[in-house]
């Protein structure tokens, strides 16, 4: 047997320095590490995206099949038996623009606040920013976005009715506040978990709650005048329903609220950064 | 206490510590953590704290390896978690020079539904290699673990034999600068153990990486390590040379001669529970079940553990592990497999008997541990309680072992050549 080469010299000279504090202190949002670790993160997310659909019959094609069941069963349920307007797009497509942007930030959220219980075995044995857990989740749901705008898009092209290009580029920059803001809020949600389980059942009944709350299954023209300014404050609502406008191509914007709803979401995703990395010292030992 | 050639600071620890709240459960329900608040916004009593580590102070130079040593429970695990940074400590601070490459527990990071190959990948990312600095070393890290022929099957079908080594490999190629090593030497064969072995040595010898060993094994401890440190209860109480300090750790575990009685009530325990092993008793008898003083390969060797209840225990039951000298398991029973189950009053005392028939081990020092746990719970569980030592004996053939076998244990066996 051949003798393994040698290694590479350790770094010659002083070596980096780094120290552990105690756990009453916090742990600072450390730009260098996260860069470090940049591969982890990639790596986090690719095994996420390979592990989801591993011994499924289908499945790659679930990415596909949930959100065209989910908006067949709204579009039967809102346009045909309660005959909502859908702001002159078929129903089906009106409602398909608008889920595709919903379980982008579905996703995140849900896979962001598991994303540390989840891993609990690797949280109390190996170090690592914790922060790219649930930063992982990010790129699965941005895979499943684009998987879906692709089906989408073909659609329309069938339909000839295809979206200019200017109205196709705010896609991205509202699925990206959009992430944004579900990442924020996973943070904290994720933090929460590990202390209190409880998150885990009162999530999906908000998650559900939010989607009626948001226009998904109808539009925001069903909600009344009076109502609208309130209805626009869930950040959300103006994220979704700008996203279904670029995509189809017509609609109105509401620029003010989808400025302020940018804005918000980058403060919550901020806020749950810290609230994230407050706790990030006792992780291992509370999960 | 040598000083390799490229000697700086590895690793400082300065005054650490690190305790946990008693209570065996966090507050998980926002209602406990309330009341928690509340009693402790009224003066009430401080929730009670166990001290895990406390008051570790340590200099670590470039290039030495340092062996940590104690019993189970005496923060040898804490302390490196403290190290790589997994757990915060509660008191004092570390400093690190350099890159620091952790191998908590083997295979972590291991996904069983992940092929071979991409979880070195994962794996190495958990312990901070680029993915290119993976694919650099990819073949290399195959070669070592010996598992190429099953690189794109699950993980979950591997033996964990198969999973130890291609983790143990993942971890060896890492280009850090200290290397964390906890226990991985309990699973794999004696080969690959040996392997392991050397290519820490190795790692050392050649780029002066600073290596820290957790192991029961005290042989791998005494020849590998420039120094150790004896941890009991959560404190270092000798820092010293790696001989010495494997000299003064089996130094610590009673010997057992045979009608001596060892008191097992003042050994550190992690947690509380409603019954503990208090007493041990190791005796050896003859074939007429008359007790004997010396123990020889193919005696009876009793065990008579006293268990002392302070809540009531349903059904417990006793599990017995022998180890050699060199921390490997040589025979394990557990009484459930013999219907022995316990059952205790609060405050009741019982003593449970053992007798291990035909011992067929080569002659050699072995400890004993003990774990008395329900089907559920786990009561108690010590590490080396008493030691014992079995002597040749000429009518055996067992004085002639061969120094090449590494078994323990022989049955007893025929030969036939024709």
């Amino acid at each position: 047997m051949t003798e393994a080469p040698p290694f590479p010299p350790t770094t010659p000279g002083p070596l980096p320095l780094r120290r552990i504090r105690s756990d009453r202190t916090r742990t600072p949002l450390d730009w260098m590490e996260l860069w470090r670790y940049r591969d982890l993160w990639l790596t986090l997310a690719l095994r996420d995206i390979k592990l989801r659909y591993r011994q499924t019959a289908l499945g790659v094609a679930w990415v596909v099949l949930l959100p065209l069941i989910a908006s067949g069963v709204f579009t039967l349920v809102f346009g045909i038996v309660a005959r909502l307007p859908s702001d002159g797009s078929p129903y089906f497509l009106f409602v398909f623009a608008g889920f595709l942007g919903w379980s982008s930030f579905q996703n995140t959220l849900q896979r962001c606040s598991v994303s540390l219980i989840g891993n609990s075995s690797l949280v109390t044995k190996v170090y690592f920013p914790r922060i790219l857990l649930p930063a992982s989740t990010v790129l699965a749901s941005l895979l499943d976005f684009a998987v879906g705008v692709v089906i989408f898009l073909a659609a329309l092209l069938v339909r000839g009715a295809f979206p200019p290009l200017s109205s196709l580029m705010l896609v991205p920059l509202l699925l990206l506040a959009l992430q944004a803001l579900a990442l924020g809020v996973g943070l904290f949600m994720a933090a929460l978990t590990v202390r209190y389980r409880d998150v885990q059942y009162v999530l999906p009944l908000l998650i559900q709650l939010l989607l009626y709350a948001s226009p998904v299954a109808y539009g925001v023209s069903v909600v009344p005048l009076h109502l609208r300014r309130f209805y626009l404050l869930n950040p959300v609502a103006p994220l979704l329903d700008a996203l279904r406008a670029a995509l189809l191509g017509r609609g109105e914007m509401h620029w003010q609220a989808v400025g302020g709803a940018t804005v918000a979401s980058v403060l919550i995703l901020v806020a749950g950064t810290f609230f994230f990395l407050g706790q990030d010292r006792q992780y291992a030992d509370v999960i | 206490m040598p000083t390799s050639s490229s000697a700086g600071p590895a690793l400082s620890i300065r005054d650490v510590g690190k305790s946990y709240s008693v209570s065996s459960r966090q507050a998980t329900m926002l209602a406990e953590s309330l009341s928690e608040w509340v009693t402790r916004a009224r003066g009430g009593a401080k929730a009670e704290r166990f001290w895990a580590l406390q008051e570790v102070s340590c200099e670590v130079s470039r290039g030495e390896i340092l062996g940590l040593v104690g019993r189970n429970g005496a923060g040898k695990s804490t302390l490196l978690k403290i190290i790589a940074g997994v757990t915060a400590p509660t008191t004092g601070s570390v400093d690190i020079y350099g890159r620091i490459g952790s191998m908590l527990e083997v295979g972590t990071g291991f996904h069983p539904e992940l092929t071979g190959r991409e979880n070195v990948f994962l794996n190495g990312a958990f312990i901070g290699m680029r993915r290119a600095e993976i694919r650099a070393r990819f073949d290399e890290i195959v070669a070592f673990s010996g598992v190429e022929a099953f690189l794109d099957v699950p993980i979950k079908r591997y033996s964990s034999g198969m999973a130890v080594r291609l983790a143990f490999a993942v971890a060896a190629h890492l280009d850090a600068d200290i290397l964390l090593v906890d226990e991985v030497l309990a699973v794999g064969d004696q080969a690959f153990q040996d392997k392991c072995l050397g290519k820490i040595r190795e790692v050392r010898q050649r780029d002066g990486r600073t290596v820290l060993f957790v192991s029961h094994n005290l042989a791998a401890v005494a020849t590998l390590c420039t120094r150790a440190l004896l941890l009991s209860a959560g404190r270092v109480v000798a820092d010293a040379s790696a001989s010495e300090i494997t000299r003064l750790y089996t130094a610590g575990v009673a010997m057992a001669t045979t009608t001596d009685e060892v008191d097992l009530t003042a050994l550190p325990r992690a947690t509380r529970s409603a019954a503990q092993c208090t007493k041990i008793q190791v005796s050896a008898l003859d074939e007429l079940g008359t007790p004997v003083d010396a123990i020889v390969p193919g005696a009876t060797v009793q065990l008579t553990v006293t268990v002392t209840a302070s809540a009531p225990v349903a059904r417990a039951f006793l599990g017995v592990e022998v180890m050699d000298e060199r921390g490997r398991a040589a025979i394990g029973i557990s009484t459930d497999t013999r219907d022995g189950w316990l059952a205790l009053n609060a405050g009741e005392t019982k003593r449970i008997t053992v007798r291990l028939l035909d011992v067929q081990v080569r002659p050699g020092i072995y400890t004993v541990g003990l774990r008395l746990t329900t089907v559920s719970e786990k009561l108690d569980g010590l590490d080396a309680v008493v030691r014992f030592e079995v002597m040749p004996s000429p009518h055996t053939g067992y004085d002639r072992w061969p120094g090449w076998l590494a078994a323990a244990y022989a049955p007893r066996f025929d030969v036939a050549i024709v």
